[in-house]
């Protein structure tokens, strides 16, 4: 697909993968189900990577769906059927309604001027052979960006030191509050047949 | 119609597309659902499934499968009251689609001749691939698209809202997950071998079973031992089967699909055994040589049968292989006692990825040494 | 061509789920089926080892992701000529700049796999 130029096919594949983008895009800002809104999300991203494809970028398009439809979207999933909650109208404060009226305004202009004023003159040229693929980027990325590929080692363990430390606070306040219950049962067991209701949760509950 | 043209490479497309899923991804998955059944009885020395028939011809009861697809079409379609009646229906396909896009990666047989069918040792000047996409990115795509298979456990387990299976799902993505990265790095000491990552190349580059002059052109397992049974492990446990199977270990514990009933159901199911025939296939791509028999029987085949019969003589091959492999993993089975959660998390992450690790710094110094 | 990978496994399991719900006989309502829903609320407990498990996934899976192409391109890198492509031998010196770099890059986050461990995020659940 590295066809030179804008062919019909290109455009036609364009028009069907960024229409189905947007689609699911305002699908997903539109779901009252967090996980709907999460799966068309993933939705979103697939088309996504198919734009990238259809641009010659392969490698792109493929650790899009790997690690942000794969295991960023898994991530909002299961944090989402962590908390579970039930299904919340969407609220909206006064200042942040004003504030979402005035960024669709300016999106409006923009696409207005995009639209009206055209696109410049130039037609893109073709993709270099070669272009995007795994070995491509390999050759940038290990020898001219060196240095941001090592520093990104680094913020990935920042990553994980952070994720591990700020769930692990929680981690302990739940194992406080399963240590009570459980107390309580036993006790209970000491005087009935079958342990009571677990009593109303002393300590706070973690996140509401 | 011209060889190049876009009619013709859709033709083809389709053609290989409906080949593979109708005629050999499907009927082998649903056959496994009965030889599964029938090797796990011969194992524990019993009988098993063999009483199906269609009229006179009993075949060791093979339509079995044909006759548990037929019951699974014609129970009740139940929907439990408070599902999420969407991601409830989704789900499922989300099982089942993953196991069949990646099949498109394949390699099933060398380059059919276009115009030169009937000759043999042809120059192959219009080769049609016998891989349904050549993409560049070939196995990670495979990798990719796993990774979408995790969402059907998940939703399985919440769209049931039933909080037996919302864990189950959890736990069952949980277990996906640690095993995918074990997978990747499994695979990366053979791509630091075969340099490419498109499986069509990779299996071209596999023409001698073991040579020490070439040394890379031996097949896969010799140059890999460690990644294979790393890939191997890894792949039974993404697939959910025992030994791993403790999100849908049936008499212990409610697995994430405790609400589905019929069809749906029998997606889950066929999924899985759609998986186990599509990692079998992967494995020998990347380990076995893929459709080869070997250097000096690929010559002797090459030179003296019309290419026609050439391709059809390797893929007979590969579904043969294909076909080994998806009995070795049934027979895992019944051979291995099955890990407990706990049990399953510490192998993932505290022996396997610390060993695939391993396994791809001494490849990387194997390849260096062996530059000079 | 990945269009029509893709395509063609969504067609046929649409076909499957249009044949699923083609029988419905009996159209009584089921309660659960998980037995007597008795013990506490239908709020799991906070399992947060599930989401230290994801994130530990995530970053792992990025890792990965910066393998690949250091694993295709790596004869290329620690060859301080040509790479013979037939014979795979580096015509000029062998160079440690390829194995150096990723071994940094994977001794951070062997460093991260240590703390996670040392931590009990991975490895009892």
């Amino acid at each position: 697909m590295s066809a030179g130029g804008a062919t019909t096919v290109d455009m036609v594949v364009f028009g069907v993968l960024a229409t189905l983008t947007t689609f699911f895009a305002l699908f997903t800002i539109t779901r009252r189900n967090p996980v709907t809104a999460v799966m068309s999300l993933v939705a979103t991203f697939f088309c996504l990577a198919g734009i990238y494809a259809s641009l010659s970028a392969h490698f792109l398009a493929v650790i899009q769906v790997l690690v942000y439809a794969g295991a960023i979207m898994v991530l909002f999933i299961f944090v989402i059927m962590i908390l579970n909650r039930e299904e919340v109208a969407p609220f909206s404060l006064r200042p942040l309604r004003v504030l979402g009226v005035l960024a669709g305004v300016y999106l409006l202009v923009k696409i207005i001027d995009v639209v009206t004023v055209g696109l410049p003159e130039a037609v893109p040229g073709a993709a270099p052979d070669g272009f995007g693929t795994v070995a491509a980027i390999g050759d940038v990325l290990f020898r001219d960006f060196l240095y941001p590929f090592e520093s990104i080692s680094v913020l990935l363990l920042v990553a994980i030191v952070g994720g591990v430390v700020v769930s692990r606070s929680h981690q302990k306040e739940v194992a406080a509050v399963e240590a009570h219950d459980y107390r309580h049962q036993i006790e209970e067991l000491a005087h009935h047949d079958y342990p009571g209701e677990p009593p109303a949760p002393a300590a706070p509950e973690g996140y509401h | 119609m011209e060889y190049g043209s876009l009619a013709f490479q859709a033709l083809a497309a389709t053609i290989k597309i409906v080949f593979m899923i109708l005629g050999f991804l499907m009927p082998l998955a649903s056959i496994l659902t009965w030889m599964e059944r029938r090797e796990s009885a011969m194992m524990q020395d019993r009988l098993g499934p063999n009483r199906a028939n269609i009229g006179p011809f009993k075949l060791w009861g093979i339509t079995h499968f044909m006759a548990d697809a037929v019951k699974f079409l014609f129970k009740e379609d139940f929907v439990p009251p408070k599902a999420h009646k969407f991601l409830f229906m989704w789900a499922p396909i989300m099982a089942m689609a993953p196991a069949l896009i990646v099949a498109a990666i394949i390699p099933f047989g060398p380059p059919l001749c276009w115009n030169e069918l009937l000759e043999k040792n042809p120059v192959c000047g219009q080769p049609i691939n016998l891989q349904i996409a050549q993409l560049d990115v070939g196995l990670l795509f495979y990798f990719a698209i796993s990774s979408l298979a995790v969402y059907g456990a998940t939703l399985a387990g919440w769209a049931s809202h039933n909080k037996w299976a919302m864990m189950g799902g959890l736990r069952a993505t949980s277990q996906m997950m640690s095993y995918e990265v074990t997978m990747g790095m499994a695979v990366l000491g053979s791509f630091l071998v075969y340099g490419t990552l498109e499986p069509g190349a990779i299996v071209a580059q596999q023409t001698h079973i073991f040579s020490l002059g070439h040394y890379h052109s031996s097949w896969g397992i010799f140059l890999q031992p460690a990644g294979f049974v790393l890939f191997l492990t890894a792949a039974i446990a993404e697939t959910k089967r025992t030994p791993f199977d403790i999100p849908e270990g049936e008499p212990e514990i409610i697995g994430y699909f405790v609400e589905y009933s019929g069809l749906r159901f029998g997606m889950f199911f066929l999924g899985e055994f759609l998986e186990i025939v599509v990692s079998s296939a992967i494995m020998i791509t990347l380990f076995f040589g893929g459709y080869h028999w070997g250097n000096t029987i690929d010559n002797a085949l090459l030179s003296h049968l019309p290419n026609f019969v050439f391709v059809l003589a390797m893929f007979g091959l590969w579904t043969v292989k294909v076909f080994a492999f998806c009995g070795f993993q049934l027979m895992i089975r019944w051979s291995l006692p099955r890990f407990r959660s706990d049990q399953l998390m510490r192998l993932g992450w505290q022996r396997l990825l610390p060993i695939s690790i391993a396994n791809v710094v001494a490849t990387a110094l194997v390849v260096l040494w062996a530059q000079q | 061509m990945i269009l029509g990978g893709v395509g063609f496994a969504f067609a046929l399991t649409a076909a499957a789920k249009y044949l699923g719900p083609s029988r419905p006989s009996a159209a009584k309502d089921y309660p659960y089926e998980c037995g007597s829903d008795v013990i506490g609320s239908p709020r799991a407990r906070f399992e947060v080892k599930f989401y230290q498990v994801a994130i530990v996934f995530l970053v792992f899976d990025i890792e990965t992701a910066f393998l690949y192409p250091w694993a295709l391109k790596y004869r290329a890198l620690s060859c301080l000529g040509q790479v013979d492509l037939q014979t795979r031998v580096c015509t000029g010196g062998v160079s440690f700049f390829g194995l150096g770099e990723i071994l940094v890059f994977m001794g951070i986050l062997i460093v991260a796999l240590a703390y996670v461990w040392r931590k009990r995020a991975v490895g009892w659940e």
